[in-house]
């Protein structure tokens, strides 16, 4: 009797759950069914500089600069996508950590992050539907900035993206882009945090997409490094922080409006 | 019979409920801590993100005084803050972190934190005490502990196993350090000093601490606001006259570091004056011996700047006129702030 009751519990429970994520409510059909399951989507990130695909240690003219990068990383959160009835589905807990790095020494050489290349994200339980656009936010908003010990995500004090490098602030850093110019041989390190530098970036896509069943589906867009450094000059600015906030919201504006690009669903 | 029966539904929507929220870490089965409020004390901030049980108060307490939190298992936050200091450490600039330099400000108290909600550190570079501790575990001259090593160190000691298992009801995690160690330094109450009981119960004070309370009123409590002492605000009080050392992240250029607004330049958080006799030296660098000399200070020194506070440039001139009698009455008013049950 009692096993009996606890079952129904849990039929019922993953019943419910099932519900959370979904809010059609009319009779589904045998064939509709697969169709309205939620789906997959994978994001991905592709970091380019123009036209070239970007990579470590490949040294590209930016603004007539001569610049060589071996850390790239930024955290992308509160990702967004919007169906073609203007509702919104947000994905819960996103905070994902984009990186194309060599091994990082974190806390001035205590320990080691290794060597990492993360493009994709990958999107789960996303509701059936036909998407028109995507949105997300290039750094942490401030309710789980100001407070490093909320969890979430992918959040982490451990992987060098909190700024314990910058003395005696407590809060994540947005994004990182370390290299040389190699023009002055001067080493660089250009990087966004604090409130300040929150933003935010909508990306309509070219075609709807449309979501749902057993088929993932893939969306790329374009991370363009020549786009975060436009009109930064890194003779004036070699290092980008806390201390530079032109400089620092250069930036961060370049991120809301000069760096993604949906690319086209026919060109993937 | 009938009404024996368990309601079951109610169970189901309890699970149906848990299962679509996220919250991470729960808060272990031990009661809520009430934090004593004393009744001069404003209202303390609300912290939803970490309520205070006493198992966690107890768990951030061991964390605190432990000095595997370091790298080289040497230094424990109380190392620098030292409960019989008010959790201050008696010297100008430490030099007790593990690479033994000296710090680049001076070590503050800890009292009354559960009421610091307008920033940490003397610029207020912090924004609160669950992402603060993350400096001084991090910062190679504090206790440059390998923050992954540290969650296997403790994940070592059942005692600590069975600490976060009552304090959060999860195993050992960094940021539940953190909250631990949040938690305890917001049990800090100190309110039992002569002041606290002239002010709850009316014990008499001396003439001379009277003629100090009176000389206080007027001159310094608009930024020293009793009951806490501080207006937890920022203030340039006049030390220096000029910000030309950017060396160090800008660190001497105060509260200016962190809002990037020049009128910020030399302002520091107005620290609380509680427990002051025992925490000398004093300021953000610790420049002065003893109490004499910071007042002395605010009578003569007192340097003339763009952002001085408009409360030290009156009657045409920089500082707070003091006569030797007023600076004694002064003296004798801040030894009624000691609170002995506190400093131990
Ligand atoms: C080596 C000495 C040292 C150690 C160890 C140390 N601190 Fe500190 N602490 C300082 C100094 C110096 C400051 C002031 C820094 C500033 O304002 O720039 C400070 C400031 C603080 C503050 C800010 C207080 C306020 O009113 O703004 C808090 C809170 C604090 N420490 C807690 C801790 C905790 C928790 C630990 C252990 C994890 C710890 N400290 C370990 C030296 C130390
Ligand atoms: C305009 C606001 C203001 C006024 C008025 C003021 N203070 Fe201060 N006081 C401060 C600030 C801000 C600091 C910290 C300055 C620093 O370290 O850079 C401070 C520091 C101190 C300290 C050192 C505390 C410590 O822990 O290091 C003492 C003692 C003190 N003040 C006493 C007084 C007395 C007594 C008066 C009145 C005669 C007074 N203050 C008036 C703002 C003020």
């Amino acid at each position: 009797m009692k096993n009996y009751k606890l079952a129904l519990i849990y039929v019922l429970t993953v019943l419910t759950l099932a519900a959370c994520n979904s809010d059609d409510d009319h009779t589904i059909t045998g064939e509709e069914l697969t169709a309205t399951l939620p789906g997959t989507l994978n994001l991905t990130l592709d970091a380019v500089v123009g036209q070239e695909d970007f990579e470590l240690h490949t040294t590209y003219d930016i603004e007539g600069q001569q610049l060589n990068f071996n850390q790239f990383r930024y955290w992308i959160s509160h990702v967004i996508l919007t169906d073609t009835d203007g509702e919104e589905f947000s994905i819960e807990d996103s905070y994902y950590l984009m990186e194309e790095t060599e091994a990082i020494s974190i806390q001035d050489g205590a320990y080691e992050y290794p060597a990492n290349k993360r493009e994709t994200i990958t999107l789960t339980g996303i509701p059936a539907g036909s998407y028109t656009s995507i949105k997300f936010a290039v750094g942490i908003d401030p309710a789980y900035n100001d407070n490093l010990s909320l969890q979430a995500g992918e959040l982490s004090q451990l992987n060098g993206m909190t700024n314990i490098s910058w003395m005696w602030h407590t809060s994540y850093i947005f994004a990182s882009l370390k290299g040389t110019d190699t023009g002055n041989d001067t080493q660089l390190q250009l990087e966004t945090g604090l409130n300040s530098s929150y933003r935010t970036v909508v990306l309509t896509l070219d075609k709807d997409l449309e979501i749902g069943g057993d088929t993932d589906r893939n969306l790329t867009i374009t991370t363009d490094i020549a786009g975060i450094l436009n009109g930064i000059k890194v003779t004036e600015t070699p290092v980008i922080g806390a201390s530079t906030p032109e400089a620092m919201t250069t930036m961060a504006d370049n991120f809301e409006s000069n760096t993604f690009t949906v690319v086209p669903a026919d060109e993937e | 019979m009938k009404n024996k029966r368990f309601p079951y539904y109610l169970l189901y929507i309890f699970l149906a409920c848990t299962g679509c929220t996220t919250d991470d870490d729960g808060i272990g089965e031990d009661p809520e801590y009430t934090l004593r409020i004393p009744s001069h004390f404003p209202v303390p901030p609300e912290y939803p993100d970490n309520p205070m049980t006493t198992a966690g108060i107890e768990l951030g307490e061991k964390l605190f005084f432990d000095t595997r939190l370091s790298g080289t298992n040497t230094v424990s936050c109380g190392t620098c803050h030292q409960p019989r200091l008010a959790f201050s450490e008696g010297s100008r600039l430490s030099v007790k972190g593990v690479s033994g330099k000296p710090l680049l400000r001076h070590v503050p108290t800890l009292i009354n934190m559960a009421w610091a909600d307008n920033g940490l550190f003397w610029d207020g570079g912090s924004t609160n005490l669950e992402s603060q501790a993350f400096a001084p575990l991090a910062h190679e001259d504090e206790m440059f502990q390998n923050l992954d090593e540290l969650i296997t160190e403790l994940r070592e000691d059942p005692e600590y196993v069975s600490y976060f298992r009552r304090a959060f009801d999860s195993d050992i995690r960094i940021n539940q350090v953190m909250k631990a160690l949040a938690q305890y330094q917001r049990s800090l109450v100190s309110a039992d000093s002569k002041y606290d009981s002239h002010i709850e119960n009316g014990t008499p004070l001396t003439a001379i601490e009277k003629q100090g309370h009176q000389l206080f009123k007027n001159h310094c409590a608009t930024c020293h606001t009793p009951g806490l002492f501080t207006d937890n605000d920022y203030h340039n009080n006049g030390l220096d006259a000029t910000f030309g050392d950017t060396s160090h992240d800008e660190i001497y250029l105060g509260r200016y570091r962190v809002t990037r607004n020049r009128e910020d330049l030399g302002k520091y958080k107005t620290p609380t004056l509680r427990n002051i006799t025992v925490t000398a030296p004093y300021m953000h660098d610790g420049r002065f011996a003893d109490l004499r000399s910071v007042l002395d200070f605010y009578d003569r020194d007192v340097q003339d700047s763009e952002t001085l506070d408009p409360a030290l440039k009156q009657n045409n001139r920089s500082g707070i006129a003091l006569s030797e009698e007023d600076k004694s009455a002064l003296i004798a008013f801040l030894h009624t702030l000691t609170d002995k049950t506190y400093v131990r």
